[in-house]
């Protein structure tokens, strides 16, 4: 099946602690797969837990880095370094899981 | 709740109490399902099954004992789909204390939905020590960097004070032995005439001798010619005496307005030089001087027995370690290959500005 597009706007936010290794990586990715598949029609916000800690709750972070597509919905979360490309698109409804 | 995982070479059904072989889903069944059942339940490293959701539906004690934290347990909560394509790092905010575990994670079909089977391992330990590696490195490098400036500086002082003292005194010794030796010739004394020549000569040596001192401890070429007349300079004091045939591929004027840039570039393309002379039992060498977009490339090659795999991957000399800390702190780089004729081909870039 076609990838679909994206008709309307994604709200993701990135919860990472600190700009780690693996934080780059995955907002490096998360760019990337913003700009090709996205259309660029996505809104990121990076929460740093060190900063915020507070913030983990409200979504339920159980670890860091996840991404939380909060729309549209249903909301969803991926856990990683988002590198493996297929994984994200399944995970933001972009793609059917096979 | 029985759960079915099915991976590429084994397959597994489990619940919390008990886990078991599924029958026809397995290339061998030796293993019988008590055996599974304790070595996923012993397992130091937490095992998942997280559903097409997001949400886990498996959890081995090691696993919920990760996040052990939390009030809930593990199963049933939304931890998230895992997307790495090799290990990652996961910082867990569950808990007390700082704890980082390593996902890895395959996709596999359980109940005929896509799922992930994924393993976590406490690598919280292994974080801390890298960690302070990294900084002791760093503290190593700052060491390096302050003994190379700390060198210059002397280098350039005690430069300095044999210019402008010791071989300003010798030249007024000259002079004032000029004037006694007029003196004792009018006054026809052989014997004292002959001992102020000699005099002059051996003063004529000192001030050569001190000369080339403070002109190897600091090039006054390389500030008042810039870098390319330096290295021209460097392989007639260094190259010719050693009785390398030397050619230059390339020599452009590189201006480097900036001091302490271009000595770095200089001590480097020294160091290569030194190295190629000493080790490489090269009987030519090729030298490339280049301005490369706001770089400045030095090239040096030569034509003799190669630098071995061993060499390249080796940390090097400690003149070599140092120019290379010295060049990374002003973002140029050396890089150190075998070219095509089999021998070594040293490369330094570093910036202009």
């Amino acid at each position: 099946m076609e990838e679909e597009t994206a008709a309307e706007k994604f709200i993701l936010r990135l919860y990472v602690a600190g700009m780690t290794a693996t934080a780059r990586r995955a907002l490096a990715n998360l760019h990337e797969i913003c700009d090709q598949h996205l259309e660029g029609q996505c809104s990121i916000e990076v929460i740093d837990l060190l900063e915020q800690p507070s913030l983990a709750e409200g979504d339920q972070i159980l670890a860091v880095p996840t991404l939380v597509k909060e729309l549209p919905e249903p909301v969803r979360k991926i856990i990683g370094d988002l590198s493996n490309t297929e994984r994200v698109l399944v995970g933001l409804d972009l793609r059917p899981s096979r | 709740m029985t759960i079915c995982v099915t991976g590429a070479h084994s397959a597994f059904c489990c619940n919390h109490e008990q886990t078991s072989v599924c029958e026809g889903n397995v290339e061998s069944s030796e293993i019988n399902s008590d055996v599974l059942a304790g070595l996923i339940a012993r397992s130091v490293d937490g095992l998942l099954l997280i559903d097409a959701d997001g949400i886990v539906r498996f959890a081995n004690p090691a696993a919920e004992a990760f996040f052990s934290g939390e009030a809930a347990p593990l199963v049933g909560r939304q931890l998230g789909i895992p997307s790495a394509v090799e290990a990652t790092e996961l910082f867990l905010t569950q808990g007390q204390d700082i704890q980082y575990v390593e996902l890895r994670s395959r996709e596999i079909t359980w109940q005929g939905r896509p799922a992930s089977l994924a393993s976590l391992r406490d690598v919280t330990e292994r974080k801390r020590y890298q960690t302070e590696l990294e900084r002791s490195r760093e503290e190593l490098r700052n060491l390096t960097a302050h003994l190379a400036l700390v060198r210059e500086e002397e280098r350039s002082a005690v430069a300095s004070e044999l210019h402008d003292d010791f071989s300003q005194a010798l030249a007024v010794l000259n002079m004032d032995i000029g004037v006694l030796w007029k003196c004792c010739a009018q006054e026809s004394m052989p014997d004292s005439t002959a001992a102020l020549e000699r005099i002059q000569a051996l003063i004529d040596r000192m001030v050569e001798r001190v000369r080339l001192l403070y002109t190897s401890l600091r090039p006054p070429v390389l500030d008042e010619l810039g870098l390319s007349a330096a290295i021209e300079w460097q392989v007639d004091q260094s190259v010719v005496p050693a009785g390398v045939e030397c050619h230059f591929s390339r020599l452009d004027e590189v201006e480097m307005p900036n001091p302490e840039r271009r000595l770095v570039a200089f001590r480097a393309f020294q160091e290569a030089l030194d190295n190629t002379i000493r080790h490489s039992g090269a009987t030519r060498i090729e030298i490339g001087v280049e301005r490369y977009d706001d770089y400045a490339v030095v090239q040096v090659s030569d034509n003799g027995r190669g630098i071995t795999d061993d060499e390249m991957s080796s940390s090097g000399s400690m003149g070599l370690a140092g120019i290379r800390e010295q060049l990374r702190r002003c973002h140029g780089s050396v890089s150190i290959s075998r070219n095509d004729k089999g021998g070594t081909l040293m490369r330094i870039s570093i910036p202009i500005h």
